[in-house]
């Protein structure tokens, strides 16, 4: 299947997402990524059951339950290598991409006004994999820790945005429309 | 890659050598052995950076994609520490290996997700996203 001809013609990721097989492919491919970030953190041989729908369990679950399942011993080792070779910088950044893609919409408003509301609902529920995979990069390591509070997500290239942003602050930024 | 080396750490005008990344370690021991030395025979701190120059991008490349994704670094060992730029050596244990090869191996398709998915010029297929992955 070319999905290259059809995409190039939507000129926007709302034109896959409206596509239910499309999303569904995009959140399964997503999904499948994070987990295998989450699983590098943790020690031994981590391996969740296939059968589990991830999006459904993260759009029902709060935050802190969704968390839960993904408690393991930390592997400070694959901590400190995924610091220094920047994978959590890159987590981070794609923890914001979508959200970056539609700012000026809120696109996780639950505001039924939002028209976003529907369509991103599959990469809104990714967010919460997003983060935990960044809570276990630095779950009881304090390097990670201070590196993440100290870091600033810079604007891509070509970004009409010319500022540096704590990164903090950019979670803090999108919680709020979150939650709103 | 291609690593440029300062010969001389105290001359202003440094003359550079490229050397090849199957030089790097070489290059490398030679100067933890060496302990390298000011004219005056005093010693100096050296910092491994990123000049931020890219050598010239593959021609079968398409543009987008060198973009978004670093081929290759010049690299600078200098005197002047420039803490953005500093590249660290890490001494890396067997057992480490392994994970350093899946954190790059993650590294590809995290980079090419956050570039393509927030710019609003781009578009991300899913053959791009589900080939990097693997």
């Amino acid at each position: 299947m070319n999905l290259s001809y059809l995409i190039s013609h939507c000129g926007d990721l709302r034109g896959i997402i409206i596509i239910p097989v499309f999303v569904a492919l995009f959140v399964f491919y997503l999904y499948r990524f994070l987990l295998k970030v989450i699983k590098l953190q943790l020690k031994g041989d981590f391996e969740w059951a296939k059968e589990i729908d991830w999006m459904e369990k993260a759009s029902n679950m709060p935050p802190a339950a969704f968390a839960e399942l993904f408690d393991g011993e930390p592997d400070a080792s694959r901590q400190r290598i995924s610091r220094d070779l920047k994978l959590m910088d890159a987590v981070f950044a794609m923890s914001l991409a979508m959200y970056k893609r539609h700012e000026t919409s809120s696109p996780w408003s639950e505001d039924p006004s939002n028209p976003d509301l529907h369509a991103l609902a599959g990469a809104k529920a990714a967010q919460k994999l997003f983060h935990v995979a960044l809570q276990r990069m630095c779950t009881a390591n304090k390097e990670s820790q201070d590196y993440f509070g100290r870091r600033s997500s810079r604007p891509l290239e070509g970004s009409v945005e010319n500022t540096d942003s704590s990164q903090v602050l950019e979670l803090t930024h999108m919680h709020l429309d979150y939650t709103s | 890659m291609c690593v440029s080396v300062h010969e001389d750490f105290t001359a202003a005008a440094c003359h550079c050598v490229t050397v090849s990344l199957f030089d790097l370690s070489a290059v490398i021991y030679s100067l933890w052995h060496k302990s390298p030395q000011n004219v005056d025979g005093s010693s100096s701190q050296i910092y491994l950076h990123n000049t931020e120059e890219r050598r010239s991008k593959s021609s079968d490349k398409i543009q987008d994609e060198a973009n978004v994704i670093p081929k290759s670094f010049r690299l600078v060992f200098s005197s002047v520490r420039s803490a953005q730029d500093i590249f660290k050596l890490i001494l890396v244990p067997e057992v480490e290996v392994e994970g350093f090869a899946s954190v790059q191996a993650l590294l590809k398709p995290a980079c090419l997700y956050a570039a393509e998915v927030a710019d609003k010029t781009k578009t991300l297929t899913l053959e791009q996203f589900e080939d990097a992955i693997r």
